[in-house]
């Protein structure tokens, strides 16, 4: 019985001592690798900090420009590159047209969204819907007496270009009555409209006018 | 305990007759007094002691068995509260522009000194130094190395080419050691603003010298409120204009309208950050916050500003410009004058001196000097730079000088000033606070009421005037609504009186100017007459057409969509509505 604990408490005793060694190289391995990862960390945040001062000197503007002019077909922007959306010429799908039936024509360069339920252009910015400013203090400089009552400016394209909108028959001169087209005049085979200006603008037959 | 024990041996002789033959079974021993007393003493000694140490085993192993198997997940959590990794700190805060760009950063490099006693060759090893570093050196190196003192530095500031070539010739006695370095990532292009520092890190201009406290304690970089686009567009088109006109320099200055953060400024020429030594004190010279120049015309936008708030002039006012007005010694004409009566909107966009005066002198000295101050153009505009131009004013201030001011001579102003004035001319009337530092999002200026809502709005109109139909046609920008002022002023002679053919041609314009966004000044110093523009060097042919470049690319840079022009629709919103007399009075 006295051996038999002996015994016990000794082989306790070395296991414990065992275990004890273990857990201690254990940590002393965990330390070694917990000092070399924080070594590592500091060595790559000073490596960002580095490569973010590169990266600041790569980008230099003037370097970007002369290899953007280098390399890229791209110049500035200019504003008439720049039309919002509900500037949009319609689409074919507003005359009763779908992209399937187009197949045949030359491929759209872009994908379209699809047309949303009850989708309308939006109206145009037109010069000829401006009312004239009446009130009677005011007047407005350079333009001439005549000039204030702005005479329902010729419609350029309802006048000079005969278009289907005339033959009752003809879906896009329906289309256009439906849509409601104080805003948008009937477009001629080959002009848009340039937002921008008010002036027509030539479409190509891929892009966003109508065939 | 009381186990039987053979007491052979030891208690042989003591033993009663007869006990020699054997023990009995159960015999026991017993002891009396002193001897008794000790071993029991002895006994529970033991026993504690045996006991005292089980209990820590058994604590050790109990805490082993806890830690190692118990508690597993706690591994991190100690690891946590080990000492922390040490953020990687450069010995200086950085400096970044406000999309992140790094302006000025401290790099680890090396630096290089030598210990003359340890070399053999100082000469031979000059030599060769000098071959692998070909911008430090020569003669001093020699002469360093060569002297009997036991450390001198040969460079500080290696680049890692340059380390490894130094520990590639291998000379003993050159030692490389760690070091920092102030780098300038984007050298001339933010030079005046961001300012440069010495070799120990000690900021001596710009930013780094107004902030250098704070970059010295390197927590968090500095952002400040420059766009690098923004500054680099302004620089290309300045010089641009500087090259076109043969000037001697010039400034460009962008701000925010309406919080007072400044995107841009430029001064030309720059200087490299890097080697702040080389550069000449025209260089170093920041035109655009220390500079002061007289505006010209440009003035004329803030006497008509003070003219129409105080209420003493009206838009449908006019007078008669075909007469110079005489005063004393001088005798005040036009340029290019129109000889004929004048509205206030023609006298603006025709920019009539005469006509100026004229609105002046009814608004009276004392109240367009107070108009001057509430703008900020008669005390230096404060902002961070320690970099900052006095106006000069004249002194005392009399009817003549309230006259000359009027049209922009006689007031040498700082083109920050300007642009704060033009600002706040443009931006509803409030004089707001200009700030290099980027403002946190939502973060109000700090700004003071100048003139009316209805008279800047009146400004608007008139600034657009001049641009669509007056002297600064060229800085329209399609879709961008471009208003603002011109201005020419001769340059004055060391010897006093103004040179005839020095001048400082300036514009300052917002966009779009319906609602400003954003304020542009821009200045060529000393533009010469081209034949292109036909023997002309006044600011419509010099300053406008740049701002007309620099807001037609920073428009869409800015991500401000551009807009059809008002004035294709009949009649403009954005001219002038005023009549007179059955006429409206700002046509031609």
């Amino acid at each position: 019985m006295t051996r038999l604990l002996l015994i016990l408490i000794v082989a306790a005793a070395a296991g414990v001592a065992g275990l004890l060694f273990q857990v201690k190289y254990e940590v002393q391995e965990v330390e070694k690798e917990l000092a070399e990862i924080n070594r590592q960390i500091l060595e790559d945040r000073e490596a960002t900090h580095v490569l973010k001062a590169e990266w600041s000197y790569l980008n230099q503007p003037a370097r970007i420009a002369a290899l953007a002019e280098r390399h890229l077909e791209l110049g500035p922007m200019r504003p008439q590159q720049v039309v919002q959306v509900r500037h949009l010429p319609p689409r074919p799908e507003d005359f009763g047209y779908s992209q399937t039936e187009l197949a045949d024509a030359e491929p759209l360069p872009r994908e379209r969204p699809l047309m949303p339920a009850g989708w309308q252009p939006e109206a145009l910015p037109s010069p000829q819907r401006t009312p004239a400013r009446t009130e009677g203090s005011i007047a407005v400089a350079q333009v001439d007496a005549s000039d204030t009552q702005p005479a329902q400016a010729p419609e350029p394209q309802a006048s000079s270009n005969p278009t289907p909108a005339a033959a009752p028959a003809d879906p896009i001169a329906d289309t256009i009555a439906r849509l409601g087209t104080d805003a948008v005049p009937p477009l001629s085979e080959n002009e848009s409209f340039n937002p921008l200006t008010g002036r027509p603008l030539p479409v190509s037959t891929g892009g966003g006018g109508v065939r | 305990m009381n186990e039987p024990r053979e007491p052979k041996g030891r208690h042989q002789g003591d033993l009663p007759s007869g006990m020699d033959l054997g023990q009995p079974e159960r015999w026991v021993v017993g002891l009396d007094g002193n001897r008794k007393q000790a071993l029991e003493v002895g006994r529970t000694r033991l026993i504690l002691t045996g006991l005292l140490f089980a209990f820590a085993f058994l604590a050790v192993g109990f805490r082993l068995v806890e830690l190692s198997w118990l508690q597993n997940d706690m591994a991190p959590r100690i690891a946590g509260t080990m000492e922390a990794p040490g953020e990687w700190q450069a010995g200086r805060a950085g400096i970044l522009d406000r999309n992140g760009e790094v302006l000025a950063a401290n790099l680890p490099t090396m630096a290089l000194y030598a210990n003359p006693r340890e070399l053999r060759d100082p000469i031979e090893v000059a030599d060769r130094l000098a071959e692998v570093m070909p911008d430090a050196i020569g003669e001093r190196l020699r002469r360093d190395l060569d002297s009997d003192r036991s450390f001198v530095w040969v460079k500080r500031c290696l680049s890692p080419q340059e380390s490894s070539a130094v520990i590639r010739l291998g000379v003993p006695g050159l030692h490389l050691q760690r070091d920092e370095c102030r780098f300038y990532p984007h050298g001339e292009l933010v030079s005046h603003v961001v300012g440069f520092t010495d070799i120990d890190d000690r900021g001596l201009a710009g930013m780094e010298r107004a902030f250098d406290a704070w970059l010295a304690g390197g927590e968090t970089p500095l952002q400040l409120s420059l766009d690098l686009r923004v500054q680099h567009v302004l620089a290309e088109e300045l010089q641009a204009a500087i090259d076109e006109f043969s000037g001697v320099g010039g400034a460009a200055v962008v701000m925010d309208a309406d919080n007072g953060e400044l995107l841009g400024m430029v001064s030309l020429p720059s200087f490299d950050p890097r080697m702040p030594g080389r550069a000449t004190e025209e260089q170093r010279f920041n035109r655009a916050a220390l500079g002061v120049y007289e505006v010209g015309s440009v003035l004329k936008s803030f006497s008509t500003a003070a003219a129409l708030d105080s209420g003493s002039v009206t838009l449908e006012d006019g007078w008669d410009t075909s007469q110079p007005i005489r005063v004393a010694r001088f005798t005040i004409n036009d340029f290019r004058g129109k000889n004929r009566w004048q509205s206030v909107p023609e006298i603006f966009q025709n920019s009539s001196n005469i006509g100026t005066v004229h609105m002046a002198m009814t608004t009276g000295t004392e109240r367009l000097r107070n108009y001057l101050d509430d703008f900020g153009l008669l005390d230096p505009a404060s902002l961070e730079l320690p970099e900052r131009g006095r106006p000069m004013l004249p002194n005392p201030w009399r009817e003549i000088n309230t006259m000359t001011i009027s049209y922009g001579h006689g007031i040498a102003l700082t083109p920050l000033q300007v642009t704060r004035a033009f600002a706040a001319l443009v931006n509803g009337g409030e004089l707001v606070q200009p700030t290099l530092i980027k403002r946190l999002p939502g973060e109000q200026a700090p700004r003071e009421r100048v003139i009316s809502e209805r008279t800047s709005e009146q400004m608007r109109w008139l600034l657009r005037l001049v641009v669509l139909h007056g002297s600064g046609g060229n800085a329209d920008a399609e879709g961008y609504l471009v208003g603002g002022k011109t201005g020419t002023a001769n340059k004055l002679s060391p010897s006093g009186g103004y040179q005839k053919d020095k001048r400082i041609a300036s514009f300052a314009g917002a966009f779009p100017i319906d609602d400003p966004r954003y304020v542009v000044f821009f200045m060529v110093d000393e533009p010469k007459p081209t034949e292109r523009t036909y023997g002309f060097a006044t600011a419509g042919w010099v300053a406008a057409p740049g701002v007309g470049r620099v807001i037609s690319r920073l428009g869409p840079m800015l991500g401000m969509p551009p807009r059809p022009q008002a004035e294709e629709q009949r009649p403009d919103p954005l001219l002038v509505p005023a009549r007179l007399r059955g006429r409206s009075v700002a046509s031609r």
